[in-house]
């Protein structure tokens, strides 16, 4: 009936709303995660002065056991000595080195991830034959629970918005749709997101 | 099959330093001739402190800003200044078959030092280095040309032609004695056939025999390329310890000691990350200020003693990697350069602080040997560093330590042969002309020339012998006055005097002539007095005898009977006759009490 139309588009279009802004709240919380990982493996993050301090530490540790066993061996007054904080200065620096690419190497693959991520985002365009089938459907007869095999199936929490993560197109999985599907009225079903 | 074994023999030559001068034993000459390095003449100054020690085929020299080197193994390539010098290490080629180690490049990169491996190098031929050095053509390769001593030298700059061969030379120094010429060959190769001229007033001469590897003197520097450090400015100590020629005494930091890199002596770089890195220090516990170094004595590699003004420190091990430094008195230093030597066992005798010390090979122990004997041996000789020379050496022919004491401005000394077998000190003294400078034990190949060597005021090299009955002292010879003192005996009981009824004497020499040495004649004195002290103050003060003679022949003399009456006597045999040395196998006396000491 020709007023049933608007109730459709109308309840698709809320549908269609509260799994977009689903998805929305999704895709920010897993920005934000990527965001904070990429973060404290950055220049003042707390990977890094954390690693810092550690080395630190081991320098001036390996500065102490040398000037401590110089003076054991009565060795003290000689450039040997003298020499030890060089020598650590020089060890530190090369763990320094180590320590960013380190950070580098995570910070590159949180960086990629976070780009796959952002790749896998999808922008379908809204389905008006889906919902064309759905006011067809709702005007020819009475609806009926859907049975049919097509179903596809609930989609997890995933970069990819509007389609199902490894599932079918509601129109062309399975075995076909029964006539008297209903999309509005089928639970498993998640819409596609509007940009 | 017949086998052919040849003798491969290290050669080692002497090498002294004397009169500004520095002479080395020519082997190609003759085995114990010494002969001018005419390059290093006036180079010294022999009137301070020197001290060489020999490494790596070379003997290195501290004496003060004087840090030379006279270099036996390596040749002398001249050339223009290079760019950039080739490393210790790299391997020169020249037409494609003549090889050198570089050694060495002086600071301003106009010769390169280095050891030929393989092949006769000219000046002809262009020079690549095996690093980043800069080729080059040589313009000069160091000679020497042998020939009877000239009418007129040739002055250095002169050019030495050999007009048959066009073998030229260009004239750097002559020696004293004027028959050797030192320069660089620059074109050809010289015989001993023909004759030579020089493009100045110099007589011309035929070689009797070249050298194209003649020894080499330098400058002891740091390698020019930039990452070798800064060595000392002056120094009076060398020494030698695990492949590091090392120096201290430098007037400027007297309390330090320099160590170059391992095998390496021209790397002062110190501090690196590296084993083998030059090492500087001092000697003291930590925030404690240091001892000035006077002695650096190295055992092998081993260890090594520092002895210091007041203190001496034992070094085990190398510096920067793994050494230790330890304390070994507090309170005894060392007086000097050369004031120690070792015995075959690997002890250590030293003039240190309270007198002569020995300090076992394994430092159990430090002791000092003149304690008891001479307890006021330093008050005695009262030898001052500034103005004294003490030196020691291991005498192994006459199982000894000889202690020479000289006075620098005019030879005269006093010294003491300390005996292994006795265990007692002898003092002696020779004619000022004899005093000696620095003892050394040369191990010569020729055994003839094995012995301990004195180097003497007069720029003589003197070494004692059994046979000869006079000292040398030149141009004449010198009698030895020599005499014993027998201990000062009591003649009686306690307060008792004694009555010398009979003497006995038994000399040297079995029968006259016969195998056994003959003893040459000897005076007696006695001397009497109621306590010790007196009778052997009469001898000291040589008061007249109360009775004397002389005697000759060999063998047992006839009785004495000298009928003295005291409560001690005091006997010395004596000879001071020129050509004439003693010996006395037994004195045999008798004594009756004669009364109590009133």
């Amino acid at each position: 009936m020709p007023t049933n139309y608007e109730s459709i588009l109308a309840d698709f279009e809320k549908r269609e709303k509260r799994a977009r802004e689903a998805n929305v709240r999704r895709e920010r919380e897993i920005r934000g995660t990527y965001a904070d990982i990429i973060s404290r493996r950055e220049e003042g993050g707390a990977f890094k002065l954390a690693g810092l301090a550690d080395i630190e530490r081991t320098k001036t540790q390996a500065i102490g056991a040398g000037t401590q066993q110089m003076i054991s061996s009565g060795l003290f007054g000689t450039t040997t000595a003298a020499s030890i904080p060089v020598q650590a200065e020089q060890a530190a620096g090369v763990q320094r080195l180590k320590l960013e690419d380190i950070l580098e190497q995570r910070t590159t693959e949180a960086k990629l991830g976070l780009a796959g991520f952002v790749e896998r985002i999808e922008d379908p365009y809204p389905d008006y034959s889906m919902l064309m089938q759905a006011y067809i459907a709702q005007a020819s007869q009475p609806s009926k629970a859907a049975t049919g095999s097509g179903g596809g199936r609930g989609g997890r929490i995933s970069p990819r918005f509007g389609s199902y993560a490894g599932g079918r197109d509601i129109i062309s999985g399975g075995s076909g749709l029964p006539t008297n599907y209903n999309p509005l009225q089928d639970p498993t079903r998640h819409a596609p997101i509007k940009r | 099959m017949a086998v052919s074994i040849s003798d491969k023999v290290s050669y080692k030559r002497l090498v002294t330093a004397g009169n500004d001068n520095i002479f080395y034993e020519d082997i190609d000459v003759a085995v114990g001739t010494q002969i001018e390095l005419a390059p290093a003449t006036n180079d010294i100054d022999t009137t301070d402190q020197l001290t060489m020690v020999s490494a790596f085929q070379k003997v290195f020299i501290a004496n003060g800003a004087n840090l030379k080197i006279a270099d036996f193994i390596n040749i002398k390539l001249i050339h223009t200044a290079l760019g950039t010098p080739h490393a210790k290490g790299d391997i020169l080629t020249q037409d494609t078959t003549n090889k050198i180690i570089v050694d060495f490049t002086n600071t301003a990169k106009t010769a390169t030092y280095g050891y030929v491996t393989a092949g006769t190098w000219d000046v002809t031929n262009a020079v690549t280095g095996s690093g980043s050095g800069s080729g080059f053509t040589p313009t000069g390769i160091n000679g020497r040309l042998t020939h009877t001593a000239l009418t007129t030298v040739h002055a250095a700059d002169d050019t030495i032609t050999q007009a048959s061969t066009s073998a030229t030379m260009v004239v750097e120094y002559t020696d004293v004695a004027k028959t050797h010429t030192w320069g660089r060959i620059t074109g050809g190769t010289f015989n001993t056939t023909n004759s030579c001229t020089g493009d100045g007033a110099g007589t011309a001469f035929t070689p009797t025999a070249t050298n194209t590897k003649p020894p080499l003197w330098y400058n002891w520097t740091v390698y020019p390329d930039g990452t070798s450090g800064t060595m000392p400015e002056k120094a009076y100590l060398v020494f030698v310890y695990r492949g590091r020629v090392g120096l201290a005494g430098n007037p400027e930091y007297p309390n330090q000691w320099y160590m170059p890199a391992v095998a390496n002596p021209f790397n002062w770089l110190y501090g690196t990350d590296d084993p083998m890195s030059a090492v500087a220090g001092n000697n003291a516990d930590a925030g404690q200020c240091p001892d000035i170094v006077r002695s650096t004595i190295s055992f092998h590699d081993d260890y090594m003693i520092f002895g210091g003004a007041s203190t001496t420190w034992l070094l085990r091990g190398d510096p920067v990697a793994g050494g230790s430094l330890d304390n070994l008195s507090d309170t005894t230093g060392m007086f000097g350069a050369n004031s120690y030597c070792f015995d075959d066992n690997r002890n250590l005798y030293f003039w240190g602080s309270g007198g002569i010390y020995k300090i076992e090979s394994n430092f159990s122990n430090i002791r000092n040997l003149t304690e008891m004997v001479l307890p006021d041996i330093i008050n005695d000789e009262a030898a001052d560093p500034s103005t004294h020379r003490i030196t020691m050496g291991y005498d192994k022919k006459r199982h000894g330590i000889v202690v020479a004491i000289t006075l620098l401005a005019d030879g005269s000394n006093s010294n003491y042969f300390y005996s292994f077998k006795t265990k007692g000190f002898y003092p002696e003294s020779y004619p000022d002309e004899c005093g000696p400078y620095s003892l050394f034990y040369y191990d010569a190949n020729d055994t003839t020339y094995a012995d301990l060597l004195v180097g003497c005021k007069d720029g003589y090299i003197r070494k004692y012998l059994n046979t000869a009955k006079d000292d040398d002292v030149g141009g004449s010879d010198d009698a030895i006055s020599s005499y014993v003192t027998y201990p000062i005996t009591a003649l009686g009981d306690i307060d008792f005097n004694g009555k010398l009824n009979e003497l006995v004497f038994d000399l040297a020499g079995g029968a006259a002539g016969g195998d056994a040495g003959d003893t040459d004649g000897v005076s007696w004195e006695l001397h009497t007095g109621k306590d010790a002290e007196t009778v052997l103050e009469k001898i000291i003060d040589g008061d007249t005898a109360f009775t004397s003679g002389t005697l000759s022949g060999t063998g047992r003399k006839n009785k004495i009977r000298p009928r003295m009456r005291g409560a001690y006597v005091g006997l010395k045999l004596f000879n001071s006759t020129a050509s004439e040395t003693f010996a006395i196998n037994r004195v045999l006396y008798s004594v009756k009490e004669a009364g109590k000491v009133r």
